[in-house]
């Protein structure tokens, strides 16, 4: 398993929703995989965290004084509502003011900056000569897995 | 005691037949067929190659084409995300086709003269800094060499080539860390010698769903005096670092240039580049003769950005500290 789909499958892992072929693979990924491991650490830290706050008890009243608050904000919009359209009128304005001059600005040259990642892999291409000559896959799968420090 | 003829003959016809007279190459000579084989040789196998991360490996797999002269085709298998993506070279360009992505890399060909210029000064860089020793053994069910090139001071192995006796391909390679731990390698799971291939293998052809081409010409290497004409800032750069790393040639890369140093088999690259990227977050602040520096590590890969009279530098590879200063130095 990559550590792409382990982390995506962590926190499922950790609440034990995973059908068990998926907590074997994921238990074996863990065994030598420090980063996930790392990773599954801060997901149990988080929830040991989540226990120290308390329990809300809901009052008898709870119901009715949301539905309260929710018409009070509804009022509250209508008043503001032309000034609010006014003022999303104005950023609109502003930011195509902003793509506007960007691109000219672009006209007059490149502005695209690459990644570190980018020159990683200018590395990792040249050194890989003896080894990797005419595999670039194995540049991308270098770069991929460094993208979690690189970005 | 009056000497047999017939006794003689058979010790002659004994010693031509022996290991030591049937293969008389020296590991150089070894090298540089292996080397030239690249190209010469035709044949169908499935590679496997990776290379080791933070303690975990990456790999991929790939079934290979190689026909005489000067054409590969590698297809990927695994993993699912490369699964699909073909490598074609036929003996002008390469095309990289990433299936998922629906793009293609076209750069100019690996049996290019300048890329076997660049092989045979990485070879000489080997025999310069390396020591090289061999010993028979077999892999795939076939005769190889086995060519182990290695630290001269501490001895330690760098590289390792096992080399086939009749075609002189190189069926496994193995490249090692500082700690004589693999860390990178490729080894054909199995292959066939002179097969019948079709032509059609190795001619690109767009595919209908193509959305992004990218050709990278600036893929042509500049020998270091002439890219010192043209850019003033790396005037002060030296061909040789250390007396070990050459300066094999400078490219344009996005936002600048870069030189490429190796040592036969070791390297690191210095980029000439504005703006400099974003710097990973572990990137400390240090300094070095002087001149502060941001340096990082990851995995084994050792990164320094610095800028001189507003020009900016990056270098990145196996950096180790003489290097860093030396660098620093002779940009001032």
């Amino acid at each position: 398993m990559r550590c792409d789909e382990v982390r995506r499958l962590l926190s499922a892992y950790y609440d034990k929703e995973l059908p068990p072929e998926k907590i074997e693979a994921i238990r074996e990924h863990l065994s030598y995989c420090t980063s996930c491991s790392k990773n599954l650490d801060s997901i149990k830290k988080i929830h040991s965290l989540m226990d120290y706050f308390p329990t809300l008890e809901v009052g008898p009243y709870f119901e009715s004084q949301i539905f309260q608050k929710l018409e009070e904000e509804k009022r509250k919009g209508k008043r503001f509502n032309l000034g609010l359209k006014l003022a999303l009128g104005f950023g609109i304005g502003i930011l195509v003011l902003f793509f506007a001059i960007n691109n000219i600005w672009n006209l007059s040259g490149d502005t695209s900056n690459p990644s570190l990642n980018t020159y990683v892999k200018e590395y990792v291409d040249f050194t890989g000569t003896h080894i990797s000559k005419n595999n670039p896959g194995l540049a991308i799968t270098v770069s991929n897995a460094l993208g979690d420090y690189i970005k | 005691m009056k000497r047999n003829p017939f006794f003689l003959v058979i010790i002659l016809i004994l010693a031509i037949s022996s290991p030591v007279y049937s293969n008389p190459q020296v590991p150089s000579n070894l090298l540089n067929l292996a080397w030239s084989a690249e190209n010469q040789v035709s044949f169908v196998g499935v590679e496997n190659t990776g290379i080791y991360l933070d303690g975990h490996r990456e790999f991929n797999v790939s079934r290979v084409y190689a026909m005489v002269p000067n054409k590969f085709r590698r297809e990927y298998i695994y993993p699912p995300e490369l699964a699909g993506d073909v490598l074609i070279d036929d003996g002008n360009q390469r095309y990289y086709y990433q299936v998922k992505r629906r793009k293609v890399i076209i750069k100019p060909t690996l049996f290019s003269p300048e890329q076997k210029q660049l092989q045979e000064k990485q070879l000489q860089l080997i025999y310069k800094n390396y020591n090289i020793t061999q010993s028979q053994s077999r892999f795939l069910n076939r005769d190889i060499t086995k060519i182990v090139i290695s630290d001269k001071e501490e001895k330690k192995p760098i590289l390792a080539l096992w080399i086939d006796n009749e075609t002189y391909t190189i069926l496994k390679r193995e490249l090692y860390s500082p700690d004589g731990k693999v860390r990178q390698y490729s080894f054909y799971v199995e292959i066939k010698f002179n097969p019948t291939l079709n032509n059609s293998l190795f001619i690109w052809q767009k595919p209908s769903e193509l959305l992004t081409t990218i050709e990278q010409k600036g893929e042509t290497i500049i020998p270091l005096q002439e890219a010192q004409k043209r850019y003033p800032e790396i005037a002060t750069i030296p061909s040789m670092i250390n007396n070990e790393y050459e300066c094999l040639g400078v490219r344009e890369v996005p936002n600048g240039i870069v030189l490429q140093f190796s040592d036969g088999i070791k390297s690191f690259l210095v980029f000439n580049i504005n703006p400099i990227p974003p710097l990973p977050p572990m990137a400390t602040e240090k300094s070095v003769s002087g001149k502060k520096v941001f340096y990082w590590k990851v995995d084994d890969i050792d990164g320094i950005a610095w800028s001189y009279k507003n020009k900016n530098f990056l270098a990145i590879g196996q950096l180790e500290k003489n290097i860093i200063e030396r660098l620093i130095e002779d940009i001032k």
